[in-house]
């Protein structure tokens, strides 16, 4: 092993580690700061709960108690160098302008800042993620690209924007190199932050308890802290170092843990019927290749639509599933009522001086899945607390209470609607909605490993944990980075927001360092 | 939009509606209006069925399926004239139908899908002008 990454286990018991910046996590975020730092004159510490590969004994730390909606805690994130990165699926887009906003309709929400401070960042954000930075909502670029028309949404209720798909990065393998290069990073692994050490009054953090799974146990001393441990773990190790605040670091207003928020993700809640393939644009339900980066259409609601009708944020996205052959019996009755409906509908969905699809002769129609992705209203009871039960480390396991309240759901009703109005309106083909509007949520909606809010940001420290630049309200030289600290989700994947939410964060560290003697 | 398809109102033109009837007709599959169903008679006869409603007339039964349920859940529709005017009011303003009266109901339907004129038929999301076609399918299948 390089000599910039350190093994815990091999130092010697009670061993100091002294940096300028101490990085607690290895995942995107930590990996991240770190390398933002590299060459710079100040050192950094980057501990990592894991070693370079999965373990099933560091993993394990990962186990709690799930309350709420059921939640896998341990499969959900990855407790080794590159952290979660190394499951990702390399959905890349940014949050909507409104994600930002405060909506009057949507308690608790608001930023403190607009999209546009975080624009120059997510375009090196791109850069760390491996996709084209920009084009977003730039449908012109992507039609160049592909060489083929891309109809808009015109029922004004969905909007085209177009989802980029990372190699997906997988940080540790990625910017090892980079890491092990720099004279003024060290990485440590199988370093588990067991406590954050404060001063009496609880304002200033004056080191970091570490332990291995092995029984050693090290301290790291820093000027600046950053807790990049993830959005579940981020808010337990806060709850966890409570030798001095009670109620755990950071957390004199009861806001640590609270607004967990996931984006629920529901399958099998519509389907959509297309009778001929060539009225469906490839970039609608397919990875297109441009340039060598990959791209395809997801639809999202108009602002427009948010506003009038005072809904969460959502997004879709299409998948073909199947065709029906001509001469088969259709007796299962969700094949019959596709099959009903691809043969009364034909009359508008296909062209008719050409009904049949060459590509697809023995076939009058395929149908679609349809995934969606959501934004929960940012809900201060659902939240991240302790167990009782204790891990290997004998700290105390996580506590999830993962809740989903109505007003989240009736967005869900209205948005999958809307996927109707649009497809029909293009001519495209026809939904069956399979989502009632009984105040149920029609099946147990589903995480996409996305944890976000339980250390908020807010200007005002008894609405957030963290200010505007994820500084900790309650201390002056303790961070938190990464998607914890979103006050609202929106509903694109976290992983592009939060790696540029971390290069700004390195940008005022960089900026507040210097300024130090 | 006007959702009423009682007929109460004022018919459309003779010569609007037999072309409106015979592209449904091409829907239903049959050459001519059937006897019993209430629609004024084509002053020259049969218009006979276009070859292009050719394409149409491969399957009645799915329409007429999804009419049945439409008609299940909207009994005070249970007319043919009624139906046909609703229908064709739908259409108004979209371009001429005596040229192409399928070209006309399918920016009828995209306009309801567009407008939000929306029905659920045994779980489908479909235009009401959709709809109204395929109940009026399963009308004239009844008969």
């Amino acid at each position: 092993m390089n000599t910039r990454f350190i093994d815990a286990r091999e130092l010697p018991d009670n061993s100091t580690l002294e940096a300028d910046v101490a990085i607690v996590g290895g995942g995107p975020a930590g990996i991240t700061l770190a390398r933002a730092f590299a060459g710079n004159a100040s050192s950094v510490c980057l501990i990592e709960a894991g070693g370079l590969e999965a373990d099933a004994d560091s993993q394990a730390l990962y186990a709690g108690e799930s309350v709420g909606i059921d939640y896998p805690l341990v499969e959900s994130r990855l407790r080794f160098f590159g952290g979660s990165s190394n499951h990702w699926g390399g959905y890349c887009r940014p949050l909507d302008p409104i994600d930002f906003e405060q909506r009057d309709w949507v308690p608790h929400s608001g930023w403190p800042f607009t999209i546009d401070e975080l624009r120059p960042y997510y375009d090196s954000a791109s850069e760390v993620v491996e996709i084209v930075p920009g084009h977003f909502d730039d449908k012109a670029y992507w039609e160049r690209g592909i060489d083929e028309s891309i109809p808009s949404p015109v029922a004004g209720r969905l909007r085209l924007s177009f989802m980029h798909f990372s190699p997906p990065t997988r940080f540790g393998t990625r910017y090892r190199d980079d890491l092990e290069k720099a004279d003024n990073v060290r990485v440590v692994l199988h370093a588990n932050l067991c406590n954050i050490e404060a001063t009496g009054s609880g304002d200033h953090v004056s080191a970091l308890d570490v332990r291995t799974l092995t029984g050693r146990r090290h301290k790291v001393r820093a000027k600046v802290y950053v807790l990049a441990a993830g959005g579940l773990e981020n808010a337990r190790l806060l709850l966890l170092s409570n030798d001095v605040v009670p109620n755990g670091l950071g957390n004199r207003n009861d806001l640590v843990g609270r607004f967990f928020m996931e984006h629920p993700h529901l399958s099998d809640f519509a389907r959509l019927v297309v009778a001929d393939l060539r009225r469906l644009p490839n970039i609608y339900h397919d990875r297109m290749i441009v340039d060598d980066r990959s791209v395809t259409g997801t639809f999202a609601p108009t602002r427009q639509f948010l506003t009038q009708r005072r809904l969460l944020n959502a997004g879709f996205t299409a998948g073909i599933a199947g065709h029906y052959p001509l001469k088969a019996n259709y007796d299962p009755p969700m094949a019959a009522r596709h099959s009903d409906m691809l043969r009364a509908a034909r009359v508008f969905l296909t062209d008719p001086d050409g009904p049949t699809d060459p590509a697809w002769p023995d076939s009058f129609g395929h149908w679609l899945g349809i995934g969606c992705a959501c934004e929960q209203v940012p809900n201060p009871d659902s939240r991240v607390t302790l167990s009782e039960r204790r891990d290997a480390l004998g700290l105390q396991k996580i506590r999830l209470d993962w809740r989903l309240t109505e007003q989240d759901r009736r967005s869900v009703v209205v948005h999958v609607r809307s996927l109707a109005h649009e497809f029909g309106a293009l001519g495209i083909g026809r939904v069956s909605i399979d989502i009632d509007d009984d105040g149920q949520w029609p099946l147990r909606p589903q995480g996409g490993n996305h944890h976000m809010g339980t250390t908020r940001m807010h200007d005002d420290a008894r609405q957030g944990v963290v200010d505007r630049n994820g500084k900790v309200h309650d201390l002056d030289n303790l961070y938190v980075a990464g998607s914890s600290v979103f006050p609202t989700s929106g509903a694109s994947n976290p992983t592009l927001t939060l790696v540029a939410l971390t290069l700004r964060l390195a940008d005022h560290l960089k900026t507040r360092l210097r300024g130090r003697p | 939009m006007n959702n009423n398809a009682s007929g109460a109102d004022s018919p459309p033109s003779i010569t609007r509606r037999r072309l409106l009837l015979t592209l449904l007709l091409g829907l239903s599959g049959v050459r001519s209006a059937p006897a019993g169903v209430c629609v004024e008679p084509s002053p020259d006869g049969d218009a006979g069925v276009p070859g292009w409603l050719g394409l149409l007339r491969e399957d009645t039964g799915a329409a007429a399926r999804l009419g049945s349920v439409y008609l299940r859940d909207h009994p005070a529709e249970r007319s043919v004239r009624g139906l046909l005017i609703a229908v064709e009011r739908s259409c108004l303003g979209l371009g001429d139908v005596s040229s192409n009266p399928l070209t006309i109901l399918d920016r009828a339907v995209r306009e309801d899908y567009r407008r939000g004129e929306l029905v659920s038929v045994d779980r489908w999301l479909v235009s009401r002008t959709e709809a109204r076609v395929y109940a009026l399918v399963t009308l004239m299948d009844q008969s």
